[in-house]
Order: C-alpha cells, then structure tokens, then sequence
C-alpha cells in the first residue's frame, strides 16, 4: 500500500456517506418509528481510469450507495465529489450539466425502460440531448452503439417487451455508453447475461475504458467478474465497508471472516468437486437495528467478546504490518 | 432409476409476427423432467429459455405469439391442448413459476405481504391470520431480516435482490409439482442464493417437486442440477446427465459455453474467451445449422442441413453432423 502511489488523481471520493430510509408506523396517522439505515458512513475514492468493484449481500447498501452518487437520492450525511466539485452543493441546473457525466447502468433494466419508446429512441434521446442535431447522424451513432453490445441495427426499431432478459440488459448499458460519460456506476450490468456474453462485456467494457479512460464503480455479486474488471474491491456488510482491497490481494489474501465466507460459498462449475464452503450461520441482521459493536460479530465465526462492543477501526492492514 | 416423468416436451414451436418479420423465437426444443429431478436450462441470451418456459405455462401473448406446433405432456396431459379453464387450475397449483423480472411481476401499489398472504390463501386453503404467519416464516426462510415489519413494506421499498425472494416465496408457496425458476438467483449474492437454493432443494424432497432451473450460472448447475438442457437459437443442442455435460460435452457451442467461463484461479488479467460472431438473426435462419456461421468444426452438410436431435449414447442428445453416423433416431 505504501508502494502504490497515486499517479492519477481521484475522480470520485465518497466520504462518510450515509443513506437513512425513515420508518412509519400507522395507517391513518404516519408515525416515524425510527431509521432504516441502508448506508451507514462509507469512504472509498477511484481514480481517473480504474474500476472499484463493490460486493456484498443483498440488501446491504449497494444500489442505494449508487443513487446517492448520482443525486437520484439525497445523502443524509457525508460529501460526494466528483472531479474536485461536492455534488450535493450544486444546483438543480448544474447537477443536470453533471449527469450527462455520470451514468448508471440499472440493475432492473426492464424497469428502467419507457416501454413505449422504440430502443433506438431510447439510445438517440441522450445523443440529441448532446446536441448532435442531424438525424442521419444519430442513427448512425445508434446503429455502432448496438453493434458494441451485441445487438443488431434492425433491433432498434423494436419495444422493449420484445427482447430477452440479457437482451434488455444490454440496452441499458448501450443507453449509458451512448452519453460518452466519465463515470459510469454499473449496477449489476452482466448479471442476468449468459457467461459468453458477459465475456463480451466485461472486455467491452474494458477497451472502452482503455480508449476513453473511463471510471467505473462495478456493483456485483459474482465475485469472478469483479475480480476480473476491477482494480480495487470494497466489501460491503450491512451498510458499511468491512474490507477494501487491492483486488489480487483480497482474493489471494482474504483479511475479513465475511469476505473470507463469501469467497468460499462460490458455486464452483464442476458437479464432483467437493464442496467446503462456510455458510453463514444466524439471521441476516436488520439494518433498523444493527448490531451492537461489530456488525457481523452475530455471524462471525471467529467472535471475541470484544467484537460485541466496540466497533472494530476501519484501518490499512498492511500499512501495519510492513 | 424407475422414475416417472413429469413433463414432456416435443418439437416444440413458438413464433412471434412482427411488423419486422416473423421471430422464431422457439424452433425445435425438446425435453423431458421427471418427478423430483431438477433440470437446468442454459443458452445464450435470446436463445429461447423464456420463451420455451412461457410456451410450457400457455402465457405467450398471442398475437403477435403463436405456438405453431409441439406438444407439451404435463402428467399425461396436453397442455397445447388445455382450455383456459383447466389452465388455470394447473397454472399455480400444479406449475408455478419465478419470471425473470421481479419488479414488472410484482404488483408496486400492495405492500409484499399482500401479495404473498394472497397466494397461501388461495393454494393452502389458509386463513389471513395463519397466512401472515406462513409469509413472516417463509420471508426468514430466504434471510429477509426483520420480516414481521418488513411484510408491510411496498415492493420499492426492498432492493432488487429482496424482491427477487419475494417472487421465490410467493412461488414456492403454491407447493407446485413443477417449480420453473427463471434465472432465480441472478441477484443474489452467494450466501444468500445458497440459502435459496438449499430451501429449493427442501421442496424437492418434501413435496417430490421437480424444478426446471433456466439458468446461465454453471457452478450452479453443477451444484443443483441432474440433468441439463443447452439451447442456441431457438433449438435444444444438448440434453444430458450433469456429469457428462462437464465431462464429456458433445456440442461445439457447449464446448464454447464452458471455455468461456471467468476462472477465479487463474491470476493473470487476460482477455476472456467469448464464443466469436454474433447469434443468427431469428426472422431469418441459415438453410443449415444455426450455428454455422460462429463454429469452428463445420462441414460442408453443416451449411445446407440442419442436422436431427439425436440419442448418441444412452441419455445424451445433441443435434450435430458430427455425431450424426453414429447416433440412431430419436423418436
Ligand atoms: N426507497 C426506499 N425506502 C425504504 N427502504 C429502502 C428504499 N430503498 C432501499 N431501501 C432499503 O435499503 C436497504 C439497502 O437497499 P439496496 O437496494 O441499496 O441494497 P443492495 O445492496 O443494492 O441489494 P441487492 O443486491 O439486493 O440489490 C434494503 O434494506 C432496502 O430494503
Ligand atoms: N413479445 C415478443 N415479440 C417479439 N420477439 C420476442 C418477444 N419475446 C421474445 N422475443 C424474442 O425471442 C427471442 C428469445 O427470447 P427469450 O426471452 O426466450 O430469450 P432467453 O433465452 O430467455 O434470453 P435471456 O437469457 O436474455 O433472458 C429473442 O430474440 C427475443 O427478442
Ligand atoms: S465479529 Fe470480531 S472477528 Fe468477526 S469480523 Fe467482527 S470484529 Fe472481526
Ligand atoms: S452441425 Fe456442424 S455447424 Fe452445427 S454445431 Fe455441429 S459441426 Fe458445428
Ligand atoms: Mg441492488
Ligand atoms: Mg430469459
């Protein structure tokens, strides 16, 4: 860690991000009973040009850490900055300027599609809103954009509900190409995809980033993927980060009992290997009433009395070791 | 194994006509469960997994949809040939299914509990006192955290992995004879897809249920599956036991499909392997094989034929001219 030194500079830094949903009890009076804490301080950055994989359990924080970025949701604590600027300072009129910078590949594409619009309409509304005014020339731009994800020109003049899950998938991601953004927060983007496919866009997504030096924030669960695509990897437990790492070493050098769990319930591809993988024991605990001391002690497998009482430091390991 | 098949599926068709074209969308698939037997479906995206799966429940949107010819044997019955009423019995008792898109299959205006304390009302004959029960037990089965509260939240309100559980339950929930899972899994982290995929097992062995399991996740095939199904163009190419299709796989796109795997162990950052070329366009088909144009072991009949599914050892088909000599007709 000492070693690696920052030769390009940050694009996002996210500090102490927090992300509380408010609870209401009643039918006919809504009473506020308390907080859901979805996002609960997180801190990372990324550099110009490089990937930050973010991994964990469902519910634990992803998405929403992803729309907050976006200004989608309004944090209710912490900085987003974005190329030296806190987005959550900016105006109604320039944050509009900044999104067409930032984009988000969403993680129910279906959902997030106008299922009255033809995709080809769907892709060349952010290529007009850029300003390119001929119509010849959006379609052109249309047309490469669907061969770069594997779709045909003849699939734009079609509707949504008319394509494959991964077919779908594979329009959101030609949407947010489409702006020439600096960031994009890809939101499960290869999920629902068959492995070649995915293979396709996980190389895709590499040579773009490559030629424009573009910044990803990668939100997945497979594990192999974003080993794969990503410099660094956060591990996300219930709100917070339990381990951010260079991504070779967290996977070579596991520090953290839940990433050391995740990393051995991997389904593995082949039907006669022996199976040893942790599962985790205990209910998943609720982000309304999180555990006392470390968040993971009820389900940790090496728990120390002192786990249930103080919070454990987020530090650099290695910095303390070496 | 004298085991007794469940569900049968033959030569099985399924078009769309669009203003562009008529899409064969389903071309020839063919497929056998028997009871208490899991059967994952793998193929490429836009091959014909969903379709097939929409063809079996007679949930295809007709027009532009047709099912042009095929026959679907669920417990010795036709069900291309079923009415509508006898449809709706079998759809939710008998078969029941998880879709593919949570949020677009869960209604946003009822709380979650609504939803799944309808379906145990109407399939276990339950009261809505005992129904909540049932949901709150279920929603801990698949690790919902909190769920006596989190019953009452409304679908936004839960991420996409919860509402994924959400569907799983309400499914499960109608203890169907056959549980067609689309792509169940595909938001869920490992932890908690191992809890899921444990609780499906555990209506496998409680109800005797068989589970058709449309999947592009491998490892979870190996773990979950007896028997697996390939497809590629709207056409089964391969259908074998779980062991042969890892050890032994006779299609070349199954070949591609398992060299594309991203490996965990292997270190350096090199490109991964798709299969090369694009899928056909499906309003127009090759005269030959549909997957000529992308393999790298074609002959020349390959191009003017398309090759017959075949028995080419006990219990492995695969639809290929490299086997066709040997292999003895199916019928
Ligand atoms: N609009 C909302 N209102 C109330 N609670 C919410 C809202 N959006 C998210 N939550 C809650 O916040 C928590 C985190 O949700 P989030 O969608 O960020 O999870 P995630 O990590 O993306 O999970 P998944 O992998 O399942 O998509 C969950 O408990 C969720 O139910
Ligand atoms: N309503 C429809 N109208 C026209 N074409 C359709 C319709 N529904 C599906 N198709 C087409 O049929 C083909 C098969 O689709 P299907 O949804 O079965 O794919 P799939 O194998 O499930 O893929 P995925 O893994 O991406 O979900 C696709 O090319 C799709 O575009
Ligand atoms: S419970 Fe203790 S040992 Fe386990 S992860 Fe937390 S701090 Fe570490
Ligand atoms: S039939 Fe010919 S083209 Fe088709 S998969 Fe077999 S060898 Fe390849
Ligand atoms: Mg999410
Ligand atoms: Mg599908």
């Amino acid at each position: 860690m000492i070693e690696t030194k920052k030769t390009t500079e940050t694009l996002l830094k996210v500090e102490n991000l927090k992300k509380y949903f408010p609870i209401k009890k009643g039918i006919a009076v809504q009473r506020y009973v308390g907080d859901l804490k979805a996002v609960d301080g997180v801190s990372f950055e990324i550099r110009r040009g490089e990937t930050l994989g973010l991994v964990g359990e469902s519910g634990c924080g992803k998405s929403t850490i992803g729309r907050v970025i976006l200004r989608l949701l309004e944090p209710s604590k912490g900085k987003v900055i974005f190329e030296g600027k806190v987005l959550n300072q900016l105006s109604h009129e320039e944050m509009r300027q900044m999104r067409s910078q930032m984009q988000m590949i969403f993680q129910d594409s279906y959902a997030s599609l106008n299922p009255r619009m033809r995709v080809g309409d769907i892709i060349a509304e952010p290529i007009l809103i850029q300003g390119v005014s001929s119509r010849a020339e959006r379609e052109k731009q249309v047309c490469k954009i669907l061969e770069v994800v594997g779709l045909s020109p003849y699939h734009g003049a079609r509707y949504p509900h008319e394509f494959s899950g991964g077919q779908r998938q594979r329009i959101g991601i030609a949407r947010a190409l489409a702006l020439n953004p600096k960031l994009i927060i890809c939101d499960e983007p290869v999920s629902a995809l068959d492995l070649s496919i995915q293979a396709q866009l996980i190389n895709l997504l590499e040579d773009l980033q490559k030629e424009y030096h573009l910044t990803y924030l990668f939100i997945a669960h497979d594990l192999s993927v974003v080993k794969h695509i990503s410099n660094c990897v956060a591990v996300m437990y219930l709100g917070k980060i339990a381990e951010l790492a260079n991504s070779e070493e967290l996977y070579k050098n596991p520090q953290h009992p839940y990433t050391i769990a995740l990393l051995s319930a991997i389904p593995v591809p082949d039907p006669t290997a022996k199976k040893d993988r942790i599962i985790l024991k205990g209910d998943v605990p609720s982000p309304v009433n999180p555990p006392s001391g470390c968040r993971f002690h009820t389900r940790c497998s090496k728990v120390q009395t002192i786990c249930k009482e103080q919070d454990p430091n987020y530090r650099e390991l290695e910095m303390i070791i070496s | 194994m004298d085991q007794e098949l469940l569900l049968r599926v033959k030569e099985l068709r399924t078009y769309f006509y669009t203003d562009a074209g008529d899409i064969k969308a389903v071309d020839g698939v063919n497929l056998e469960i028997q009871i208490g037997e899991t059967l994952g479906v793998v193929g490429e995206s836009g091959s014909g997994k969903s379709v097939t799966a929409m063809s079996i429940m007679r949930l295809i949107p007709i027009p532009p949809g047709k099912i042009v010819s095929g026959e679907v044997m669920f417990n010795g019955k036709d069900l291309l040939k079923a009415s509508e009423d006898e449809l709706m019995r079998i759809r939710g008792n008998d078969i029941a299914m998880i879709f593919q898109d949570p949020m677009t299959s869960l209604n946003p205006v009822l709380t979650v509990g609504d939803q799944i304390m309808e379906a145990i009302m109407l399939h276990q004959k339950a009261g809505r006192t005992e129904a909540k029960k049932k949901a709150v037990e279920m929603l801990k089965r698949v690790a919902i955290p909190e769920a006596e509260v989190r019953i009452d939240n409304y679908p936004h309100q839960f991420s996409g992995g919860m509402r994924q559980r959400v569907m799983i339950v309400m499914a499960l929930s109608c203890n169907p004879k056959l549980l067609i899972a689309n792509e169940p899994t595909t938001a869920l982290d490992v932890t908690i897809q191992a809890q899921i995929l444990d609780l499906m097992n555990d209506l496998k062995r409680e109800y005797g249920a068989a589970i058709m399991l449309i999947t592009h996740d491998l490892g979870i095939v190996a773990e979950l599956c007896q028997k697996v199904l390939v497809m590629y163009a709207g056409n089964t190419v391969e259908y074998t036991d779980v062991v042969s299709l890892f050890t032994k796989p006779m299609h070349p796109y199954t070949w591609g499909l398992l060299g594309s795997l991203p490996k965990l162990d292997v270190w350096a950052k090199q490109h991964l392997e798709p299969i090369q070329g694009q899928p056909p366009d499906l309003r127009n088909l090759p005269q030959g094989c549909n997957f000529a144009q992308r393999c790298n072991h074609k002959k020349l009949i390959c191009e003017q034929q398309k090759p017959t599914w075949l028995e080419n050892e006990p219990g492995h088909f695969v639809s290929c001219f490299l086997y066709e000599e040997e292999g003895k007709r199916h019928d």
